[in-house]
């Protein structure tokens, strides 16, 4: 509602106000935009395909909250791909340090190689959620893709933990596909994808 | 059991393919990852507390210390916390040792 109306009509707030115009400027530069939201129940995966991952941004955030899995002691974990799911990308350096929050050991640290970027400890069941945040840099280069991840949550063990970390992916292709997966059991929660133009 | 995916926030079953590969994904992953019994996860826990606990007063073994016996029994007791555990009630019934002052 443009200002003159608005002075001329006056407005009143506890009306409803439908919106008719056109939101434009998504991809344009320095843009930040929520692309679209997951609301899963007992699903094996979420994916994010080729319609909603595209060169339209640079870097990308995914946003994981009041995660369950429905098996005790799974860890979580991301695949990309550059085929929109043909297949995924095979080699991920992946490393992570992590706290127990209720005051056991201080201080760990895991790393190794493998198909995927595997975003937690392994996570108990129950009704206890957990969160997560994954950037995503540079998904359009043609070197390798670097992702960052940092999450809290239950270890199997029932106690507070929380991770932090990041994979280098070394594959050369665009990302156009994002699969979030537990390595055991379904996976419940609100999975929200974010698109970052710079 | 249906397998479901859900593809930019829309639910659907699972294609075959894709059941196939997610079922190899899941199989490699519990073939390196075998699930831990109760008994295991909690002695895990147990460790664990062990271990931080030891590492508060780890400061008293350096050689510009000395330490005191009750020390020395305190810190052998958690050493060996995990002595004769064999189950899960065991497990639950461990008491750890009172840390006597430095």
């Amino acid at each position: 509602m443009a200002l003159s109306k608005i002075q001329a009509e006056s407005m009143n707030l506890a009306d409803t106000y439908a919106f008719t115009g056109t939101v434009s400027g998504a991809g344009e530069a320095n843009d930040y935009k929520l692309i679209t939201t997951t609301e899963a129940t007992n699903a094996s995966t979420i994916v994010f395909d080729n319609t909603v991952v595209t060169s339209d941004y640079d870097d990308y955030y995914i946003s994981m909250g009041s995660v369950l899995v429905s098996n005790n002691g799974t860890d979580v974990h991301l695949r990309l791909s550059s085929d929109n799911g043909s297949s995924t990308f095979s080699t991920v350096k992946t490393g992570k340090v992590y706290r127990n929050l209720y005051g056991g050991s201080s201080f760990g640290h895991e790393q190794g190689s493998y198909g995927y970027t595997f975003l937690s400890g392994a996570l108990s069941d129950g009704t206890t959620g957990w969160c997560c945040s994954i950037w995503l840099y540079d998904v359009n280069s043609s070197r390798y893709k670097f992702v960052q991840f940092l999450n809290t949550g239950k270890h199997t063990g029932g106690e507070g933990y929380s991770w932090f970390g990041g994979s280098e992916f070394q594959d050369t292709g665009a990302i156009n596909y994002m699969r979030i997966q537990p390595g055991g059991g379904t996976i419940s929660g609100k999975f929200s994808l974010y698109g970052i133009k710079r | 059991m249906v397998k479901y995916t859900y593809v930019n926030g829309v639910k659907r079953e699972m294609t075959q393919e894709e059941e196939n590969i997610f079922n190899q994904e899941q199989t490699e992953w519990l073939n390196q990852n075998p699930p831990k019994s109760r008994f295991e996860i909690l002695l895990d826990v147990i460790r664990d507390k062990r271990n931080s606990l030891l590492a508060q007063t780890d400061y008293l073994a350096l050689s510009d210390q000395t330490m005191s016996a009750e020390m020395t029994t305190y810190r052998q007791a958690l050493r060996d916390i995990t002595n004769g555990l064999t189950t899960v009630a065991d497990v639950e019934a461990v008491v750890f040792p009172e840390k006597p002052g430095a």
